[in-house]
């Protein structure tokens, strides 16, 4: 069965000596368990769609959880970024032909430029104001979509064809789940790298105290909304990488991108475990993925779950439920 | 009701804001008819005691210790209860609201059915105490002068008929003669009837109008007794040579 | 085009508009009164809809005694969340109470869809069969009941907010909480009729509005987009700056969609609101 909801020992922020060798170790030893267990389970298709849908999500929810965790903003715009993602892949297959690696540019443009747009207009605005203007634009953003034929409107776009690789003779088509897996495991492990780099950067360190103390960051000279530009700036490509693998994971994109789902299991995963934890937003997703899965309500059933997972960490355990089991094993 | 009945009654009153303790084990009287000056320097707990009797503060504070408010304890109560019961602060600093008229200043205030021990005022007495209010009335607290805004504050706690007002620090700002006669009026009150505690770093003044003193420390009660006997008291010289206004 | 189409157009629009404005009216004050975003709102107005819907439907209710009911209902669900978020109200932790509503609304949505089902409902509200005409201009009972209500709305709250103690007690609020209780005033009791007014407002707007179309239980995101966008048109927390950004909304979004696009007037407002954040991002009457 999956490591995810049966390991409970994540990584911890800023750790002695020792323990840091020991953290890492854990840190490898979940991801070499997640790597395999695909393959391990290749028998059971819900187990694999399980494992790649898990590593998908989580990849974009890290996008989300550089502006939650670290910027302490909530974006309620990155199904903007999943989309541009999902539907630069979506136009530029379907309609243009173009080759997975084409695609990934357009969705990475595509998701900077709205980022971009999204964050000049926010530039001055406050914090509440600017999860507002991302909420509404994500909800504007489906209206259009659902409109348009051109992007497939409601029906959304079919037949978008499997991930290929060729380089002259050779080619790797990635046309079932399984053969799609090491492309979305590197590309997770890319993410991770990626989101630890941030932290240890000068953006994510400005991030953090903007976020944990306006008023000392600002008088050091980090200027609050420029801050708040950048890191949105970073988190669009991530998401929109998620959504690119999503359109061929799925083959099909559609105005679905918009749900509020996806932000409610993105701000959920990233918030479960705790803040700031490298692996806490994948072990997040696993965990709601996995009731989901297998343990289903039924549609409505299953939101009413997932709200009330979020509302009930934010309420009762504010710092993410590893604050429990660090009160409980005493550290 | 004798002149000489205890209104409230502190005992072992300490505060801690997070771990660091800013008050120590204060006890004090205060009396029908009476004026207390608490006196000291900067940062002596003075402003903390005297939030702490109103239940509130602009921080997270943990107070412990006892109040009672004519034998009846008040210690676990919100600010907001205590003013009904009869206790009022008029806190240092931002006292009044900028964007809130005199007139509304006033309409906030509710005055209380039960009639034991309370100071009776009405309105209009506050306007005989304090004409230049009622040339003000449509002003924005915003927009009265420092003198003014303290005029406004304390009418306010007074038009709440309390049984005992808190005042801190009402002389901040000002300029001596309005410090005059705004501790004049109070005194006035004081005759009345009303008891009052006044927090003051300005210790000139507040030793013309007191009936006893309380000098604090580093949140501790380091001296008491009647302002006669204390007024040549070397410390109490100190607090009022050193610490003009600062 | 004849005269009195624009004049249809017009009325169909201020009629609209005066029912965003209903709609905005608890968020504002709200926002205004509290600081504080309640992105479940849109979803309450989905609730407000559907429990008139299901009292008349299910329990043959009356259409009146079914939006009181469903007032009631809202008014004190949402008290029961502005109870449950003492804590982050307090220490005015906005990023939690955004977060917090969100997933309300998202719990509600769910809870919603279990009791009320999925498919589209209708609520057949009496006022819609009365038809007054002016010429060639028409008007049913139903627009003539949002316009009268939410004109009267609007001015029992800029009256009260002028005029009372409670008024007066929530601008002190407003300005400085901690100050406000050595006034005698008890925030958390104020704070609980703020929200209970966003409920019982967005309910009565909801009952009034929700006839002229199908309800889903997946509906309230536009609602909450229009609210956005009338509070930062007409200045946080001004009463009569939202009714006359509503009614701006409404005939907007009414000759929009007459002459270039009926599905794109969303688009294009929100565009107009980005427009405007650019150039006063805190709203035209200045923010909190």
């Amino acid at each position: 069965m999956s490591n995810s909801a049966n390991n409970p020992a994540l990584p911890l922020a800023g750790e002695t000596p020792a323990n840091f060798r020991r953290v890492h170790f854990l840190v490898a030893a979940t991801l070499v368990l997640f790597f395999i267990a695909p393959y391990a389970m290749s028998d059971s298709r819900v187990i694999v769609s399980y494992c790649i849908l898990t590593a998908i999500m989580a990849i974009m929810s890290y996008g989300v959880d550089m502006i939650t965790s670290d910027l302490g903003e909530v974006s309620l715009g990155q199904a903007l970024f999943m989309a541009a993602g999902s539907y630069g892949v979506g136009v530029g297959a379907t309609r243009f032909g173009l080759s997975p690696i084409a695609t990934l540019f357009i969705a990475i443009f595509g998701a900077l430029v709205l980022g971009a747009l999204l964050g000049f207009i926010t530039l001055r605005v406050r914090e509440f104001m600017f999860s507002l203007v991302t909420y509404c634009a994500g909800v504007v953003a489906h209206e259009v979509v659902y409109n348009m034929d051109y992007l497939g409107a409601s029906e959304g776009l079919l037949g978008i064809p499997a991930l290929e690789f060729s380089l002259g003779p050779w080619s790797y088509v990635a046309d079932n789940n399984i053969r799609l897996w090491p492309i979305v495991f590197a590309i997770l492990l890319l993410t991770l790298a990626f989101m630890a780099l941030f932290r240890r950067s000068v953006v994510g360190s400005e991030a953090l105290m903007s976020h944990l103390n306006p008023a000392l960051a600002e008088s050091l000279g980090v200027d609050l909304r420029k801050t708040r530009l950048k890191v949105f700036l970073l988190s669009a490509p991530i998401t929109a990488i998620g959504g690119w693998l999503y359109a061929y994971q799925r083959n099909y994109v559609g105005p679905d991108a918009f749900e509020p789902y996806f932000i409610m299991l993105f701000l959920s995963a990233v918030i479960i475990f705790g803040k700031r934890l490298l692996l806490g937003p994948l072990f997040g997703v696993a965990l709601i993925l996995f009731q989901e899965k297998f343990l289903s309500l039924g549609g409505d059933g299953n939101k009413v779950f997932l709200g009330t997972l979020l509302v009930v960490t934010l309420l009762v355990l504010p710092n993410g439920t590893l604050s429990l089991f660090k009160k409980w094993t005493g550290r | 009701m004798s002149d000489h009945q205890t209104v409230l009654d502190c005992r072992d009153i300490s505060v801690k804001y997070g771990a660091s303790l800013a008050l120590s084990h204060i006890s004090l009287q205060l009396k029908r008819g009476e004026m207390i000056g608490v006196l000291g320097a900067n940062g002596a707990g003075k402003s903390t005691f005297v939030n702490a009797l109103a239940g509130w503060s602009r921080g997270e504070t943990t107070v412990t210790g006892h109040v009672s408010l004519y034998g009846e304890t008040i210690d676990r109560l919100k600010p907001h209860v205590r003013f009904a019961r009869g206790v009022t602060l008029v806190s240092e600093g931002k006292n009044v609201f900028s964007h809130v008229s005199v007139t509304d200043h006033f309409r906030l205030i509710r005055q209380p059915k039960d009639g034991d021990n309370r100071f009776r005022i009405t309105l209009n007495d506050i306007f005989d105490l304090f004409p230049r209010l009622a040339e003000r009335r449509d002003h924005m607290g915003g927009q009265l002068s420092g003198g003014e805004r303290q005029m406004l504050a304390v009418s306010c706690a007074l038009l709440a008929c309390p049984k005992v007002l808190l005042l801190d620090e009402p002389s901040i700002g000002l300029a001596p003669l309005i410090i005059t006669e705004l501790l004049g009026s109070i005194r006035k009150l004081v005759d009345s009837g009303l008891p009052v505690l006044l927090v003051e770093q300005n210790a000139e003044a507040a030793l013309k109008v007191v009936d006893r003193v309380v000098l604090l420390e580093t949140g501790r009660k380091v001296l008491e007794g009647d302002v006669e006997e204390l007024a040549n008291d070397q410390r109490i010289q100190d607090a009022y040579l050193g610490k003009m206004g600062g | 085009m004849q005269f009195s189409y624009f004049v249809q157009l017009f009325l169909n629009g201020a009629v609209t508009g005066l029912g965003y404005a209903l709609v905005a009216i608890g968020w504002t004050i709200l926002l205004g009164m509290a600081r504080l975003v309640n992105f479940a709102h849109g979803t309450m107005y989905m609730l407000g809809a559907f429990v008139t819907w299901y009292l008349m439907q299910a329990h043959g209710f009356g259409y009146l005694p079914s939006i009181l009911v469903a007032c009631l209902v809202l008014a004190v669900l949402n008290i029961v969340v502005q109870r449950l978020m003492v804590r982050q109200i307090q220490s005015q932790n906005l990023t939690s109470i955004m977060i917090i509503t969100l997933g309300i609304s998202y719990i509600l949505t769910g809870a919603a869809g279990l009791f009320f089902g999925g498919t589209p409902q209708n609520i057949a509200s009496p006022l819609r069969l009365l038809r007054f005409s002016a010429g060639e201009v028409r008007m049913t009972g139903q627009d003539l009941a949002i316009v009268l209500v939410a004109l009267a709305v609007y001015a029992a709250v800029y009256l009260f907010q002028r005029k009372s103690r409670i008024g007066a007690a929530m601008r002190a609020l407003a300005e400085d909480g901690k100050l406000a209780q050595l006034y005698g005033i008890n925030p958390s009791l104020l704070l609980a009729a703020i929200f209970a007014f966003e409920g019982v407002s967005v309910a009565l707007a909801a009952g009034l509005i929700a006839p002229r179309a199908p309800i889903l239980t997946t509906m309230g995101f536009q609602e909450v987009i229009l609210t956005f966008v009338i509070v930062v048109i007409g200045g946080i927390g001004s009463v009569p700056g939202a009714l006359v950004a509503g009614l701006a909304l409404g005939v907007f979004i009414s000759f929009f969609s007459a002459f270039v696009s009926s599905a794109f007037a969303l688009a294009a407002v929100f565009t107009t609101l980005l427009v405007v954040l650019v150039a006063r991002p805190n709203g035209f009457r200045g923010g909190v």
